[in-house]
C-alpha cells in the first residue's frame, strides 16, 4: 500500500499543486477578511458588548467561514479529478499493477489529506483570532461551530468525486443527492455548537462514503455494471 | 467490492432521504403547528384555549371574522367563542383592550382590579426545556452586573467571570486577560461561606434590560444554593436555606418591579420552587406531571391567580393555583385547585399526516423541540404496521416484478432480487429511489 | 505463465439493440504480432476496450494470461503495456516526473529504455508533456511501455495525430524491440501500409461480428484481386454495381467482394480467375478467363478488398 500512496501521492501532488497553492491562499486571504470583520467588531464597539452578542446572542462574527471548506473541496475535487476525465486517462492509473480499490483509495487519501490540511491551518488562523479578543470559552465553541463546516467540505469533497467518476448521468445524481443531503444538515443555521453531538454520527459516514465512492470507480472501468 | 460499495452507497442514501423527503413533505404539507396557548379565565373559572388547527372547523369558522378560521378559541368544556368573547373571558391577559372597550376597571372576586393593580402583578416567567444545561451548548463565561452602578440604568460590566475548580475567575475584556484581584475577592468570599468550587449551575438574568440587579444564584459543588450580588465592586453572598432534599439543578432569575418574586428553582426530583426575594424562602408548586427535560413550563402570574402551564409536543397542562400568601414559610408547598390537560391541535391527525406516515416508514430528525443541541434520531412511523408497512409491501412486491419481468429467463439473479426487495420492504420509498438511482442501465 | 497471452471465448457484446460480436472466439499466440482490422463501425474499438478491461462484455469472456480482461490481477497487470488512442498520458509531468512515476510501480522497469527512446526528441528531462507535439509524446508513451518490460502489448491506433516521420520512428521501434519472439503485440491502426513491415497476423473484423485470423504473408499471398474493364460487363453491368454497393448477394462461393469503379470492375477472391468466372456465369456474364487481368496489391488495397469499402 505504501508503494501506491507514494506512488499517487506523487502524482497527484504534480497534478495538483498549483490548485493547491491557490486554494491555500484563497483561505489565507479569506481568513485575513474575516479577521478584519472580528477586528472592525472591537473598533466598532466596546468589547464587553461584543462578548455579549457573541457570547450570549450567538452571532458568528466569522459565519462568513461557513462555505470556505465547502467550496475549497469542489474546486480541488475538480482540478484532481477532471484533468483524469479529459478523454479518460485515469485509465492510465487504473492500468498500473494495483489493486482498483488500493489505487482509488490512495486518490481519495490525497485529497482528504490536503483538505485536512488546509482546514487545520483555517482552523488555526481562525483560533489565533478569536484568542486574542475572546476567552477560552467563545474559542472552544467556535470550533465546535466551525467543525461541521469543515466535515461538509470533506463530505463535498467525496461527493464531487463521486458525480464526476460516475460515468452515467443518472447515477452521478447520486454524488450531488448525496452532497446536497449531507452537506446541508452540517451548514444549517443553528446555535453557535448546536451540531456538536451529531457530528461523530456525522464522521462515520465517511468511512462509509469512502467505500461506497469504489462504485462509480467500477462503474468508470468497466462502464457496464453486473 | 461492487456488492460493498453498492452497500454503502445504499446505506447512505438511505439515511439521506429518510431526512430529506419528509422535511420536504412537511416544508409542501405539513407545516408544524404552534403549541397551544391556553389559560385560566378568572371570569369563567375556567381554562380557555387559542390554538391553530390544520383543516377545517365549521364551528370555528362560523366564529371566525371572516378570517383566520384556522385558529380556534374554546374553553376545557368545549364551547367555541370568538375572539371578542375570549378576550373579555382573559381581561389581565388582554387589559389594555379592556381599556380601549372602556371594560376597566374591573370587578372580579369582590376586588376591583385597574390597569396598574394588573400591570403591576402580571408576570410571565418561562423555561423552555430547551433552557436547560445539557440541553444547550454550555456557555460557563458570564457577566456579573454591578448592583449598585450610580446611575438610573444598568451598565453591562467589563469583565465576566467563569466558575471553575480553581474559583470565581473573572476576565476582563479589553485585554481579554484573568482579573487575579478581583477573583481572589470573590473566590475567597464565596469560600468563606462555604461555597465548594467548581459551581454545578449558574442562574441569573444575564441582561441590563430588567429595573435593577436582582443577582445571580449558583450551585455548588455538593449542591448547594448560594446567592450572590455585585455591589459596589464587593460580593455579598447569601446561602440558601434549602428545604430538606431539595437540590436545585435549575435556577431561573427575573427581576420584577413588584420585588415579590425573584424567580424560581427546579429541583432534581422535578419540583418548582418560587424565590420570594424577601427572604429567599423557597416556596413549592405542586406541578404533578411536570418532566422538565421534555415539557415547557410557563409560570404565569395575576393578580388573582398564578398559573403553571406545561407542555410537550403533543399535550399541554395547565395547574392553577391561588397566589402564595406571603406568610408562608420556607419550604411550603402550594396545592392546585384546578388542573386541566388538552391534546394539542398539532398532535392530532390529519390527511396529510397519515399520508407521511404511509410514504415514510421511518425519518430521520436532528431538530427537537425540547433541547437546542442537534442529534440523530429515528422515528418509526405512527401506523407502520397499517400504514407504512402494506406500502412498502406493495413497493417491495411491484419492484421484484418489474425486474423479474424486465430480465426473463436466466438473466434475473433470484439472489439479488431478493435482496432489493428486502431493501425497499424495510426502507420504503427510500430504497426504491436508491435502487432506481444507484443500479445503472445495462 | 503456461497461459495464451489472449483467448477471446464466445464473446458477445451489443450496444442497445446494435450487435458488435455474436460468439466470437479467437486466441493469440504468444510471441506473435496481430493486426486487428476492420473498418469503422464494426468494434475494433469495442474489442481494444474489452481486451484492455475498461469494457465488460455481455457474455463470453476475453482472458489475458489466463486472468478475466476486466477483472485482471495487478501481477498479470504487469505482464501487459497498453498504449491509449492518441498516445494518452498525464501531461501534467515532465519528463523525467512521468519516468519517476510510472518506475515505483513496475518492478522490470528498464528506465534506459525510456531514455533510450525519449533522448532521441532532444528535449530536456524538464520539458513538460504537455508542451509537446503528438508525434514527441508517442515517443515518450512509447518508452514508457517499453520501459514496463510487458510480455504482451496492446496499441489502440497507434498512428494517430503521427506524421509519416514519426510513424516510422515508431513502427521502426517497435519492430527492432518487440519482433523477437518474446513480445505478443495486438495492434490496430488507420495507416494499414505500415502493418506489412511489422505484422505477423492480421486478424479481420467484420459487420455482424464476423472475425477472421490469418498469416498476413498468407493472406498476401492467397487473396487476389482481378479486374474486369467495364467494356466485358454487358448486361451483367447493373447487378454487378448492386453486388458492389451490397444490396445483392455475391454469387458463387468463390468471391470475397467486388468493387465497381467508372471503367472497370475489381473481384477480389482467395481463388483463381476461372472460379471467378464461373462464379459470374452464375449471373449469365459468359467471359474467358483472360478477360480477367490480375492486379498487384499492397495490403491497403488487400484490407479495402477484403472488407469493403463502405
Amino acid at each position: 500500500m505504501y508503494r501506491i500512496l507514494a506512488g499517487i501521492f506523487f502524482k497527484e501532488c504534480i497534478k495538483t499543486r498549483l490548485c493547491m497553492l491557490v486554494l491555500t491562499l484563497i483561505s489565507l486571504t479569506y481568513m485575513a477578511w474575516i479577521w478584519l470583520g472580528v477586528h472592525r467588531l472591537f473598533l466598532l464597539d466596546h468589547p464587553e458588548i461584543v462578548w455579549y452578542r457573541v457570547m450570549d446572542l450567538g452571532q458568528i462574527p466569522y459565519g462568513a467561514l461557513a462555505v470556505l471548506p465547502v467550496v475549497c473541496a469542489c474546486i480541488f475535487c475538480c482540478c484532481q479529478f477532471l484533468p483524469e476525465m479529459r478523454d479518460e486517462r485515469l485509465r492510465i492509473s487504473l492500468h498500473l499493477p494495483c489493486g482498483m480499490a488500493q489505487l482509488m483509495l490512495a486518490h481519495f487519501f490525497f485529497g482528504l489529506l490536503f483538505l485536512a490540511l488546509l482546514y487545520l491551518l483555517d482552523g488555526l488562523l481562525l483560533t489565533l483570532m478569536l484568542q486574542r479578543h475572546f476567552p477560552q470559552e467563545a474559542v472552544h465553541t467556535a470550533h465546535l461551530t466551525s467543525l461541521p463546516w469543515f466535515l461538509a467540505g470533506f463530505f463535498a469533497y467525496l461527493c464531487t468525486a463521486y458525480a464526476i467518476l460516475e460515468p452515467q448521468r443518472r447515477s452521478r445524481l447520486v454524488g450531488v443527492l448525496l452532497g446536497l443531503g449531507l452537506c446541508a444538515p452540517l451548514l444549517l443555521t443553528t446555535a453557535p455548537g448546536a451540531l456538536a453531538p451529531a457530528l461523530p454520527w456525522f464522521a462515520l459516514l465517511l468511512p462509509l462514503l469512502l467505500a461506497g465512492l469504489l462504485l462509480p470507480s467500477m462503474n468508470f472501468r468497466h462502464r457496464r455494471v453486473q | 467490492m461492487r456488492a460493498l460499495a453498492f452497500v454503502c452507497l445504499s446505506v447512505l442514501s438511505v439515511l439521506v432521504l429518510s431526512w430529506a423527503l419528509p422535511k420536504l413533505y412537511d416544508t409542501a404539507l405539513l407545516s408544524p403547528l404552534a403549541k397551544t396557548h391556553i389559560f385560566y379565565s378568572p371570569v369563567l373559572e375556567q381554562c380557555i384555549y387559542t390554538e391553530q388547527i390544520r383543516g377545517y372547523d365549521e364551528q370555528a369558522a362560523a366564529k371566525s371574522e371572516g378570517h383566520h378560521a384556522d385558529i380556534v378559541y374554546k374553553d376545557e368544556t368545549g364551547r367555541y367563542y370568538d375572539r371578542l368573547a375570549f378576550e373579555a373571558a382573559l381581561p389581565f391577559i388582554y387589559y389594555r383592550n379592556m381599556e380601549m372597550r372602556g371594560l376597566l376597571p374591573l370587578k372580579l372576586q369582590g376586588r376591583t382590579f385597574d390597569r396598574a393593580a394588573i400591570e403591576q402583578a402580571r408576570r410571565v416567567l418561562e423555561l423552555p426545556a430547551r433552557h436547560l444545561d445539557g440541553h444547550h451548548p454550555p456557555q460557563p463565561c458570564r457577566p456579573l452586573l454591578e448592583a449598585d452602578p450610580g446611575q438610573v440604568a444598568l451598565v453591562y460590566p467589563t469583565d465576566r467571570f467563569r466558575v471553575t475548580e480553581q474559583g470565581m475567575i473573572f476576565t476582563h475584556a479589553d485585554t481579554n486577560e484573568a482579573e487575579t484581584e478581583l477573583s481572589r475577592l470573590f473566590s475567597t468570599a464565596l469560600a468563606a461561606r462555604g461555597f465548594v468550587f467548581p459551581a454545578r449551575h449558574v442562574g441569573g438574568n444575564f441582561s441590563t434590560f430588567k429595573p435593577y440587579e436582582g443577582g445571580i444564584f449558583m450551585v455548588d459543588a455538593r449542591g448547594a444554593l448560594f446567592h450572590l450580588l455585585r455591589r459596589g465592586g464587593q460580593p455579598v453572598i447569601n446561602k440558601i436555606v434549602l428545604p430538606e432534599g431539595v437540590v436545585p439543578r435549575h435556577v431561573l432569575v427575573s427581576e420584577s418591579r413588584e420585588r415579590l418574586w425573584l424567580g424560581f428553582v427546579l429541583d432534581s426530583r422535578n419540583h418548582l420552587w418560587l424565590i420570594r426575594q424577601s427572604d429567599m424562602a423557597l416556596i413549592g408548586l405542586d406541578v404533578p406531571g411536570y418532566v422538565p427535560d421534555h415539557m415547557d413550563c410557563k409560570l404565569i402570574f395575576d393578580p388573582l391567580y398564578l398559573t403553571v402551564v406545561t407542555s410537550d409536543n403533543a399535550l399541554v397542562q395547565t395547574t392553577v393555583f391561588d397566589l402564595p400568601a406571603a406568610e408562608r414559610k420556607n419550604g411550603e408547598i402550594c396545592r392546585a385547585f384546578h388542573t386541566f390537560r388538552h391534546e394539542m391541535s398539532r398532535a392530532r391527525e390529519s390527511w396529510q399526516s397519515r399520508l407521511a406516515d404511509t410514504l415514510f416508514p421511518f425519518r430521520l430528525d436532528f431538530v427537537k423541540e425540547e433541547t437546542v443541541l442537534l442529534r440523530p434520531a429515528f422515528s418509526l412511523s405512527r401506523h407502520w404496521l397499517l400504514h407504512a408497512m402494506p406500502f412498502c409491501l406493495l413497493l417491495a412486491g411491484g419492484w421484484y416484478f418489474v425486474q423479474y419481468r424486465r430480465q426473463p429467463g436466466g438473466g434475473f439473479s433470484f439472489r439479488q432480487g431478493r435482496a432489493e426487495t428486502a431493501l425497499i420492504l424495510l426502507t420504503g420509498l427510500y430504497g426504491l429511489i436508491t435502487l432506481l438511482l444507484l443500479k445503472n442501465e445495462a | 505463465m503456461t497461459s495464451q497471452p489472449i483467448s477471446i471465448e464466445h464473446l458477445g457484446h451489443s450496444y442497445g439493440g446494435h450487435l458488435v460480436y455474436r460468439d466470437l472466439s479467437l486466441t493469440f499466440e504468444a510471441g506473435r504480432i496481430y493486426g486487428l482490422l476492420g473498418k469503422n463501425g464494426v468494434g475494433k474499438t469495442t474489442l481494444i476496450k474489452i481486451l484492455m478491461g475498461f469494457l465488460k462484455p455481455r457474455s463470453g469472456v476475453c482472458r489475458i494470461f489466463g486472468d478475466p480482461a476486466y477483472a485482471i490481477r495487478p501481477q498479470t497487470r504487469e505482464r501487459v503495456g497498453l498504449l491509449f488512442e492518441r498516445h494518452l498520458a498525464y501531461d501534467f509531468f515532465t519528463i523525467s516526473q512521468i519516468e519517476r512515476f510510472m518506475a515505483r510501480f513496475y518492478p522490470r522497469w528498464k528506465a534506459e529504455r525510456f531514455y533510450g527512446l525519449v533522448d532521441v526528441l532532444g528535449l530536456p528531462q524538464n520539458h513538460r508533456i504537455a508542451h509537446m507535439s503528438e508525434g514527441q509524446r508517442s515517443q515518450v508513451v512509447l518508452g514508457l511501455m517499453l520501459a514496463q518490460d510487458p510480455e504482451l502489448l496492446i496499441l489502440d491506433d497507434y498512428s494517430m495525430g503521427l506524421d509519416a516521420g514519426y510513424r516510422r520512428l515508431f513502427v521502426d521501434y517497435l519492430r527492432e524491440n518487440l519482433h523477437d519472439g518474446r513480445h505478443t503485440v495486438v495492434l490496430t491502426s488507420h495507416v494499414i501500409q505500415d502493418m506489412d513491415r511489422f505484422v505477423d497476423e492480421v486478424v479481420f473484423l467484420r459487420r455482424g461480428g464476423e472475425a477472421c485470423m490469418t498469416g498476413l504473408a498468407d493472406f498476401m499471398e492467397r487473396f487476389s484481386c482481378y479486374r474486369l474493364d467495364a467494356t466485358f460487363a454487358g448486361t451483367a453491368e447493373k447487378v454487378l454495381r448492386e453486388m458492389a454497393m451490397g444490396r445483392q448477394a455475391l454469387p458463387g462461393k468463390h468471391l470475397v467482394n467486388v468493387e465497381a469503379h467508372a471503367d472497370f470492375y475489381e473481384f477480389f477472391t482467395f481463388h483463381t480467375a476461372r472460379d471467378i468466372v464461373e462464379d459470374l456465369a452464375g449471373l449469365g456474364l459468359h467471359l474467358s478467363p483472360e478477360a480477367l487481368q490480375e492486379s498487384p496489391m499492397n495490403m491497403e488495397d488487400a484490407f479495402v478488398g477484403y472488407t469493403g469499402r463502405c
